[in-house]
């Protein structure tokens, strides 16, 4: 080899390893650069994009029916936004995005009209277009996974499904019975607390508590398993069981709704409760109200009646009058009283209308609901009692009002509870103590009238109304128990003996009974009607009535009182016990049969 | 000064290939293979390759010299190319037609190409001897074979490895004394055909025209790798930008991932690396005894060095991103393999010059060298 040649070689040599040296140099300078200098340089921010966080549903805890049939759950779902912007939507062809709105409708059970609009209309925030909206929040998996499935790009662009953002989780409380016992149950609003009903008197046991794991995450913000920083699991809310049975409800319901298309009126209510232990087994509000969709319900139907209306009662307070005067002593069964002939007395000016029955016994008086009879039992129990230690004028009426649970509330566990109106006996007028034993110018609620009828069905021993049985935890633990609770004992069993005889009456036409209606075909019923007048700008009328029927049965061992009350009926029948003693007919005999409580009425032989 | 270079390049290899499978291990972590797919496959290359550079080196590089061997191998080099681009033999991958499925392992020729023509051009040239002036002989033989073989490497496509190619057997040339002024018309003719390329293909002409797109991305992820790193790293297999943030981190990228886990320490050390193989390796090219020594080892350095350079610049985002591996440490079998062959080139051509400094004679007339 000559020199010549490998001179020449080694310059080329040497020129190239210089250049790449000078390469290497330059990458040297920018690995500095890179390394050092960058991370150091002010406002430099490191990537903050590897740790995400995800939300785990703390759930809210279910409503179960005193058989554990759930009346509202919460199920885990997500909610679905449109964005119109989304760029995976501009990859399909004009055709299917035309066709698309349409099919996520079907998918969604969204209305076209809506969904078209979410894909094509706008509205404006503060000036700014808003191209993504909120469509629904679904809840079925199956719908979940057919959207996940069709929205993967590895779904052929005629199927896909672009533009639909579902990632946000979403806890949807469903109610599997729709609108039956809405008022009793009350609704989730949009920040998931719990307004009225149980929802929002239990809403501290039921709302759950969202947990949360915190996690590093690839680029494609999926989770990197061994690498999650904090794990918060969820706390799911506590079920709340209520005394009421998912099926009395729905009997009660369906009657009710049929009375009032029947009789054309504007509300009613009707409650069963258990006599021995004061649990509500059925609580029905009509017009009702659907939790789920609460929006489109107008606001004051929202409320329960059952529980947050006060209204005069009208006759069914006779009962309550004549127990307390059996008890106070101030009358006994055969006490006569001298109704007279003219069908009207007059007493501090005006005059109570009445039919005219001549002399009637104290224990006819609740039989044929004798206004007069009522009104003079009523004036002797206002007389100042020294030996009750009533020592004023009416005082003694006022605490037989107050010992039957009127004027307070009953702590029933159902917000917005009233309590009735019961002025104190120092404010009563003159004519006070004739109308208030009749159900004039005294409010009550359902649930305290219904309570007065059991108490006396349980013997005088006055029980808490409830409608909770119980609380436990996600995983089965008892928190609450809810054991029956006696709140006094305002009669004697002996006189609520007397009284069931008396009432009994009420549904036995041959006794001269009101309530003929009402009597069932397999249990003796002790019950009373009532035709409550409504005050209209305040003043009687002839028109409107709360046409009302309690009742409690088997007559000859009290296992469940009825109430009935229909507002307004319209049609050609509006008293009590041509309104409100059918309907009660219609429900209790099927309960009686439902909840197995045994006959004590047997058909007459060949009848 | 030669035989500490020599140990040198050998002591590099080892520790540049032990390190390597490391990085690679952690760095295909994420790449949804399990978790010892990727150090299995490059630990069975590792060893391969380290048997071939001990065959390699033992080889005396003027047995190249013969001519059979020597056309040999060009045909070799073409039918290798040929099979690529057979359907059932080539497999192809995101659209490229780069391997030759044999079995349970994939071989992508380009990366013995370049050490390939490396040898050959070293050899043919030394039988040239003085006809390299010729215009047929010196020019249009050994350019009509590159052009075939860029023009295969063209088909695929791999625009990267049909650079590189070029770049080495140009530089064989030149320093072969084919002459500057036609190594730069052939430069001429080469950036023709790249212009001829660009201009027939929209997405390519997209590419160059705006390179702010997709390719973008990459190399910003690769500077926040390094950036992540600081100096010592965030600890080996902590680093986040493996979790599918840069794309290819344990192939072309893998010196992000080094700079991540470990820091400007240990990129630093790589870059270390890489510096004194060159310089070893040019010691050695320039310690060689002939034509076709110098031309061979200066030749396998730059297949180390020059790709090693390159990767970097393209990684640390000096260049635009091109597809390049970084010898030893990108996982990929072949360039492993390939790599490990430009080693014991390169340290045959050592061992030769050092035997022949110590006894002239008896080595000179040995062809092959077995001992």
């Amino acid at each position: 080899m000559e020199a010549r040649e490998r001179t020449y070689a080694r310059r080329w040599m040497l020129a190239v390893a210089l250049g790449v040296a000078g390469l290497f140099c330059v990458v040297a300078a920018k690995l500095v650069k890179l390394h050092l200098i960058d991370p150091s340089a002010p406002g430099y921010r490191a990537p903050t994009n590897y740790v995400s966080t995800y939300r785990l549903l703390g759930l809210r805890g279910r409503i179960l029916d005193r058989n554990g049939v759930a009346l509202a759950e919460s199920l885990s779902g997500r909610v679905v936004y449109v964005d119109q912007n989304d760029p995976k939507l501009k990859a399909l062809s004009e055709e299917r995005r035309a066709e698309l709105p349409l099919e996520l409708a079907k998918l969604l059970g969204v209305s076209q009209e809506k969904m078209l609009d979410a894909f094509n209309g706008y509205h404006t925030y503060r000036g700014r277009r808003v191209t993504s909206r909120k469509v629904c929040e679904i809840s079925d998996d199956a719908v979940i996974r057919e959207l996940a499935r069709r929205s993967s790009l590895s779904t052929p662009k005629s199927e896909r499904i672009a533009g639909v953002d579902f990632s946000q989780p979403l806890a949807v409380r469903s109610h599997p019975n729709g609108a039956r016992l809405g008022h009793t149950l009350g609704y989730i609003n949009n920040d998931g607390v719990g307004v009225y009903g149980v929802e929002q008197r239990f809403d501290s046991h039921l709302s759950g508590k969202d947990g949360t794991i915190v996690t590093m995450v690839d680029a494609r913000r999926r989770e990197i398993r061994d690498r999650r920083l904090e794990e918060n699991p969820p706390v799911h809310g506590d079920d709340v069981t209520l005394t009421i049975d998912n099926n009395i409800q729905y009997i009660i319901e369906s009657a009710l709704s049929k009375a009032l298309e029947r009789f054309q009126a504007d509300s009613g209510i009707i409650l069963v409760q258990r006599v021995r232990t004061g649990e509500i087994l059925g609580m029905a509000t009509l017009p009702g109200f659907d939790p789920q969709e609460y929006g489109s319900f107008p606001q004051e139907q929202w409320k329960n009646i059952a529980v947050s209306r006060n209204y005069e009662p009208g006759s069914v307070m006779k009962a309550v009058t004549v127990a307390m005067a059996l008890e106070y002593g101030i009358i006994t069964e055969r006490t006569p009283f001298d109704v007279g002939q003219k069908g009207y007395w007059v007493y501090a000016g005006k005059p109570l209308r009445d039919h005219a029955y001549g002399i009637v016994h104290a224990k006819e008086i609740l039989a044929r609901s004798s206004n007069i009879g009522t009104a003079m039992i009523g004036l002797r129990m206002a007389e100042p009692c020294p030996r009750l230690g009533a020592t004023k004028p009416n005082e003694l009426l006022w605490r037989a009002f107050r010992a039957m649970g009127f004027g307070q509330t009953t702590g029933i566990e159902l917000v917005g509870e009233e309590a009735g109106i019961l002025r104190h006996f120092s404010q009563w007028d003159k004519l006070s103590p004739t109308r208030m034993p009749i159900g004039q110018g005294i409010s009550v609620t359902a649930v305290q009238l219904c309570n007065a009828y059991a108490t006396i069905a349980n013997g005088g021993v006055r029980m808490r109304p409830t409608i909770l049985k119980e609380i436990r935890a996600h995983d089965g633990t008892l928190v609450r128990d809810n054991p029956p609770e006696v709140l006094g004992r305002p009669l004697s069993p002996e006189v609520c003996r007397k009284m069931l005889l008396m009432l009994q009456a009420v549904t036995d036409r041959s006794q001269g009974g009101t309530a003929g209606k009402a009597a069932l075909r397999s249990y003796t019923v002790a019950g009373k009607t009532g035709t409550g007048q409504i005050p209209v700008n305040g003043s009687y009328n002839h028109s409107d009535y709360n046409a009302s029927f309690v009742g409690i049965y088997p007559a000859s061992a009290p296992e469940l009182v009825i109430l009935v009350t229909i507002e307004r009926p319209k049609g050609p029948y509006r008293m009590g016990g041509s309104v409100a003693a059918p309907t009660f007919a219609d429900v209790a005999e099927e309960i009686g049969h439902y909840l197995g409580i045994p006959a004590d009425k047997f058909p007459k032989e060949g009848a | 000064m030669l035989k500490f270079c020599v140990r040198m390049v050998m002591m590099l290899t080892f520790a540049m290939a032990a390190f390597g499978l490391l990085i690679v291990s952690y760095a295909g972590k994420s790449q949804g293979q399990g978790p010892y797919h990727f150090f299995i496959m490059q630990a069975a290359f590792l060893v391969a390759g380290l048997i071939a550079a001990a065959v390699i080196c033992r080889v005396d590089y003027r047995f190249f010299r013969n001519p059979a061997i020597l056309w040999t191998l060009g045909a070799v080099m073409v039918v290798a190319l040929l099979m690529v681009l057979t359907p059932g033999i080539g497999k192809s991958v995101k659209g490229s037609h780069r391997w030759i499925a044999l079995g349970p392992i994939n071989v992508q020729p380009v990366e013995f190409v370049k050490v390939g023509m490396v040898v050959f051009l070293s050899a043919y040239l030394e039988r040239l001897g003085g006809m390299v002036n010729r215009f047929r002989q010196g020019f249009l033989i050994p350019v009509g074979l590159l052009g075939v073989v860029a023009g295969l490497l063209v088909l695929q496509p791999d625009f990267g490895g049909t650079a590189v190619v070029c770049f080495l057997s140009g530089l064989m040339l030149l320093m072969g004394g084919v002459g500057v002024r036609k190594c730069l018309a052939l430069a001429v003719l080469g950036l023709l055909a790249i212009g001829l390329l660009v201009l027939t293909n929209e997405n390519r002409m997209r590419r160059l025209m705006n390179e702010k797109e997709g390719e973008n991305y990459q190399a910003q992820q690769s500077e926040i790798a390094f950036r992540n790193g600081g100096m010592f790293g965030v600890g080996l297999g902590e680093g986040m930008q493996k979790e599918h943030y840069l794309p290819e981190c344990h192939t072309d990228f893998v010196f992000a991932v080094i700079g991540e886990d470990l820091g400007l320490v240990a990129t630093g050390a790589v870059w270390t690396a890489f510096v004194l193989l060159l310089g070893c390796g040019t010691v050695i090219a320039f310690r060689a005894r002939d034509k076709q020594g110098m031309l061979l080892a200066f030749g396998a350095t730059m297949v180390l060095c020059a790709q090693g350079a390159a990767n970097m610049a393209v990684v640390t985002h000096v260049f635009p991103t091109k597809g390049l591996a970084l010898p030893f440490f990108s996982y990929g079998g072949s360039c492993l393999l390939a790599s490990f062959c430009a080693v014991g080139l390169l340290l045959g051509v050592g061992r030769v010059t050092l035997e022949e400094e110590a006894s002239p004679e008896s080595a000179a007339k040995r062809l092959l060298s077995l001992d």
